[in-house]
């Protein structure tokens, strides 16, 4: 009996993990994009203090974005970095607060990825959270 | 702690990262507990992962382009509602939900509200048929009609109806129906925009421009398909992207170098103009490839 109850609550558990990313950014990230409409992609997973995460993504010349890194709060001040094609940093959040949102334009269509570390954890237990990257756009049209 | 509670901490540990979406990884295991004794460095055993995400831009992003080219509103490029009683097959739904997902940001962009909820009720019919109904929000119908005269709120309920079901995909292993999704949404938003370049008077250039610069999308779009590929599911669709994948081969794009600016909003302008060189010919060929692959996935 003992053995079945251990079993139940494992995979309770473990459906309980799996939806927890969707339900994080459900409740925690929708509004740090204010009036940037996200694109519809849906990237987060689960990352151990330690761990990296990277997108490439394409940016257009002409519109108005926001990058968000939403991140549970156990994983620290994780930081992210907008890279270029050449391996160019272009922006760090490191240098900035380890702000989760930048803001930005560019003048010509371009390549980007956009480059995660999560800081190890400082003791043997490594903590776990969500990591969604968000993009959003500002739409404008009359 | 007491030997079954550290048992159960352990398992539970174990499967929920065992449980982990699919994605390219560089390592999988994570083993915390391993040398939970030892305080020597050398031996700590820490394995890190990679995450690596793949993204496309919205099909919005494409609506809005056309939007500004001047283009009169042309219901009849949209795949007709009528057709979504006709798909059987959880492929051609699954193309179908991103076809009619890029129809729906291309009404809402115009204003066309009554349509968009057209739309919005053949992505929730398809969503159901597909076993979805748990990731689509039931009142998501309610609250398009709620909002019918604010473009702003529709284009958030769309772009958030549209996140939470590839969230839902992505975090249930079907991951290749997301991809499915996505993809012919891409194509749907390519077909829409050279069908109408002939038409756009206002910002012509921009939108074949555009055109152009998908070849860059394109890329991002067939490194997402792969990623999800592991049953064989979407050979089909990547042998659509690479024939597309190989009429871009024409397309090039010249930058210059550019600088960082912090403009006066505070928001940062990443410099370097890029410039696509697209002949006729070329977009001819882009314009047939792309109406021929979107006219096989919308008849059931």
């Amino acid at each position: 009996m003992k053995k079945v109850l251990f079993v139940i609550l494992a995979m309770s558990a473990t459906l309980i993990a799996d939806a927890q990313c969707r339900t994080f950014v459900k409740n925690n990230c929708g509004e740090a994009m204010g009036d940037y409409v996200p694109a519809e992609n849906f990237n987060a997973a689960k990352l151990l203090a330690g761990d990296e995460a990277e997108m490439n993504l394409t940016f257009y010349a002409g519109e108005d974005y926001r990058i968000l890194v939403c991140t549970h709060d156990i994983l620290g001040d994780v930081q992210f970095k907008l890279i270029d094609e050449e391996g160019e940093t272009l922006y760090d959040n490191s240098q900035n607060g380890f702000d989760p949102k930048f803001d930005f334009s560019v003048e010509g269509t371009r390549k980007l990825k956009i480059d995660i570390n999560v800081p190890p954890s400082e003791s043997r237990i490594r903590p776990q959270g969500c990591v969604a990257i968000m993009v959003g756009r500002l739409v404008d049209v009359n | 702690m007491t030997k079954p509670a550290l048992l159960f901490a352990t398992a539970l540990f174990l499967i929920s990262c065992g449980d982990q979406p699919a994605a390219d990884r560089a390592i999988t295991q994570a083993t915390a507990t391993d040398n939970y004794e030892s305080d020597d460095a050398e031996n700590e055993q820490v394995s890190k992962v990679r995450e690596i995400f793949h993204a496309v831009p919205s099909p919005m992003d494409m609506a809005t382009v056309i939007r500004e080219a001047g283009t009169k509103y042309e219901v009849s490029l949209l795949n007709d509602v009528k057709n979504v009683n006709e798909y059987s097959t959880a492929r051609s739904r699954a193309l179908n939900l991103g076809i009619y997902g890029a129809d729906l940001s291309y009404a809402s962009i115009y204003n066309q509200n009554q349509e968009s909820i057209l739309f919005m009720s053949c992505t929730k019919k398809l969503s159901d048929n597909l076993g979805l109904s748990r990731a689509f929000n039931d009142h998501v119908i309610e609250r398009m009609e709620e909002n019918v005269d604010n473009r702003d709120s529709l284009l958030s309920i769309v772009s958030e109806t549209y996140y939470m079901l590839d969230a839902y995909l992505k975090e249930n292993d079907r991951d290749h129906l997301s991809a499915m999704i996505i993809a012919a949404g891409w194509i749907e938003g390519l077909y829409l925009a050279t069908s109408v370049t002939k038409e756009a008077v206002g910002a012509h250039d921009k939108l074949r421009t555009r055109i152009a610069e998908q070849k860059y999308s394109l890329q991002d779009l067939l490194a997402l398909v792969n990623s999800y590929n592991r049953n064989g599911e979407l050979d089909g669709i990547i042998a659509d992207l690479e024939e597309l994948n190989r009429a871009y081969e024409e397309v090039k794009i010249s930058r210059e170098s550019g600088s960082l600016t912090v403009q006066e909003d505070g928001t940062t302008r990443l410099g370097g103009k890029t410039t696509p060189a697209m002949t006729d010919e070329s977009l001819e060929k882009i314009t047939h490839i792309v109406r021929e692959i979107r006219t096989r996935y919308i008849t059931a």
